[in-house]
């Protein structure tokens, strides 16, 4: 046992510098996989930006011009408008019902059941693409194409199935007789749901919300197929900046730093919350 | 003993039978009006001849025409399986070896822990249409920062983007760059939950470096590690947002997706049945590989009930 520990102590040098390496190797991959922001960042805070030599030097005046002129543009805040309102009901709706399925998923053996769970399931699996040509066609029977009811409802059915399952597990977690209890009491099953089991599932509730906006946020295709001058969402716009032939790349930079700032505040400031459900499914709470 | 609690509450039976479909209507009715209807009309639609942008020809029923003129193209469909095989092929393993390995690096506990895991998620967080936008921007022949970074190792500048040899090998760079977090993540978390018993059962055995790797962690994260890997298969398969931003599919053909196959005969060639037989397709082989992922999504809430 002593000698062993000597051993230690002996190496402590040796231990030190394998700690500063294993932090500069680290550090280096960090920035590596950084350096894309940085360029994008910098790129959109130049005055102008004439040859690839520029992107990369360290030191400018920056400037907030670009950005300017892009929210400038006419109906630039009414495309972020879009875009937060499309992000914020489709969360609220995820959120809830999510919660609420959750809940009767965990709380009842129904006829059913097993079909239920298989088909939330498999629905997670579906590619939007195979349900687009038939959606697209629905909705323009109907006459919804390019509302942001249509988005909201795309991505609320879509996005439902993935957080329901990550609910299950916080929902399993609620001792049962914390519900008998409040039915003894002379709770509904709604009024159970909503007084007891929310409260106690908190932390998957703001984890189920902080990803489905991130996801409702970024969301691409869907937005593509079935909006269009009207409910047209922000990545849709940036996407047609980015397919002109003559790409103006400090407008689209800035433009593209103003679509990540979402991401970039909850993976900071709710990064707990954030691992827990992007693992679920994957690795067992 | 959960069907124990079931039946013992005699108080009201009706509603107790009545809640579960009441509570779960708004999640079913979404998911069949909005999912599996689709999905049938989309199965339905592969068998007709349909132009949305001219509904007065009518849908024409053609049997299995669209499914023969889809399967025997050898001028967009085939090359487009290729493309979709390599990108998938090279960009899934990429993934799982660079996610694996950043995660067996960083799997200690050392100071500033949160902040570096924070940033090197910030990839997979962010949209899809930005990423292709920085990776676009990024291979620019003009602008961009990888002919700079080529150039200062005395090599010719290039035009990633529009040079049939490297056009895809620049969108799998911008699927790595975005999903190898994420591979990450999942496999940290999963090296994290070994149980630390293990760890010192492995070092009285004398076990470390590589033969702890291969007898312990190995073989204790393995199913995340097909999982993951099954999802990112799933996923890159599909992928139609970085081909759209960055490529277009082209030059020549070089970096059409069957993603985006599906997109294009759909939405901008209006041939709705040939573009269905595609998804169909899509759907069918995701299905296909999804088997081990349902399977394991129903064992854990199965694990979870009990």
């Amino acid at each position: 046992m002593k000698d062993s520990q000597t051993i230690r102590y002996g190496r402590k040098g040796f231990r030190a510098v394998r700690r500063a390496l294993f932090y500069i190797v680290l550090t280096a991959i960090v920035l590596l996989f950084i350096l894309p922001f940085w360029i994008v960042l910098s790129t959109s805070l130049r005055s102008r930006v004439e040859t690839f030599s520029d992107a990369l030097v360290l030191f400018f005046r920056p400037t907030i011009e670009h950005y300017l002129r892009v929210v400038a543009e006419e109906n630039f805040p009414r495309y972020f408008f879009n875009s937060l309102i499309v992000a914020t009901c489709t969360t609220m709706l995820v959120s809830y019902l999510g919660a609420l399925s959750a809940f009767a998923l965990t709380r009842f053996l129904f006829k059913g059941y097993h079909a239920v769970t298989l088909s939330i399931i498999t629905a997670r699996m579906f590619p939007p693409i195979a349900l687009l040509p038939a959606f697209f066609l629905l909705a323009s029977r109907l006459g919804i194409v390019d509302t942001k009811a249509v988005l909201i409802f795309a991505h609320t059915s879509y996005g439902l199935p993935f957080i329901v399952f990550m609910m299950l597990g916080f929902f399993y977690a609620v001792p049962r007789d914390l519900d008998e209890a409040a039915r003894i009491d002379g709770c509904s099953w709604f009024g159970v749901f909503n007084r007891v089991l929310l409260p106690n599932v908190a932390p998957g509730l703001a984890a189920a919300a902080i990803l489905s906006f991130v996801w409702s946020w970024n969301e691409f295709l869907f937005a593509l197929v079935l909006t269009r001058a009207n409910s047209k969402t922000l990545p849709v716009t940036v996407s047609e900046f980015l397919t002109f032939t003559q790409v103006d790349w400090q407008g689209l930079t800035s433009m593209g730093t103003i679509l990540i700032v979402p991401a970039v505040v909850i993976t900071v400031f709710a990064q707990k919350h954030l691992v827990r459900g992007l693992t679920t499914g994957a690795v067992k709470a | 003993m959960k069907r124990e609690i079931e039946k013992g509450t005699k108080t009201g039976t009706r509603e107790r039978r009545i809640t579960p479909y009441l509570m779960l209507a708004p999640l079913l009715l979404g998911l069949f009006l909005l999912v599996y209807y689709p999905l049938i009309s989309t199965l339905r639609l592969s068998l007709y001849r349909y132009a949305w942008n001219k509904p007065q020809a009518g849908m024409k029923f053609v049997k299995f025409e669209n499914y023969k003129r889809i399967f025997t193209d050898k001028r967009e469909f085939r090359p487009s399986m290729r493309n979709t095989a390599k990108l998938t092929a090279i960009s899934t393993s990429l993934c799982v070896l660079i996610g694996m390995g950043l995660a067996l690096f960083v799997d200690r506990e050392f100071a500033g822990k949160t902040v570096y895991v924070a940033i090197l998620l910030l990839p997979t967080m962010i949209a899809p249409v930005v990423s292709g936008l920085t990776w676009k921007f990024m291979f620019d022949g003009m602008f961009g920062a990888v002919n700079y970074i080529v150039t200062a190792f005395g090599m010719q500048p290039h035009a990633w983007l529009s040079d049939k040899a490297t056009a895809l090998g620049c969108i799998i760079v911008a699927d790595v760059w975005q999903y190898s977090p994420f591979v990450f993540l999942v496999m940290l978390a999963s090296l994290q939950a070994i149980p630390v018993e293990l760890y010192e059962a492995a070092k009285i055995d004398g076990a470390s470096g590589w033969r702890l790797f291969f007898k312990l962690k190995l073989p204790m994260v393995i199913p995340q590690l097909l999982l993951v890997g099954v999802i990112r298969l799933m996923d890159t398969f599909r992928l139609f947002d970085l081909v759209y931003l960055m490529t277009n599919g082209g030059p020549a053909g070089s970096t059409q997706t069957i993603g985006f196959l599906a997109y294009q005969r759909t939405f901008r060639h209006f041939k709705m049945g040939e573009g269905a037989v595609i998804a169909v397709f899509i759907l069918i082989a995701i299905l296909l590989l999804s088997f081990y992922f349902i399977r394991s999504l129903l064992e854990n809430a199965r694990g979870l009930a009990r």
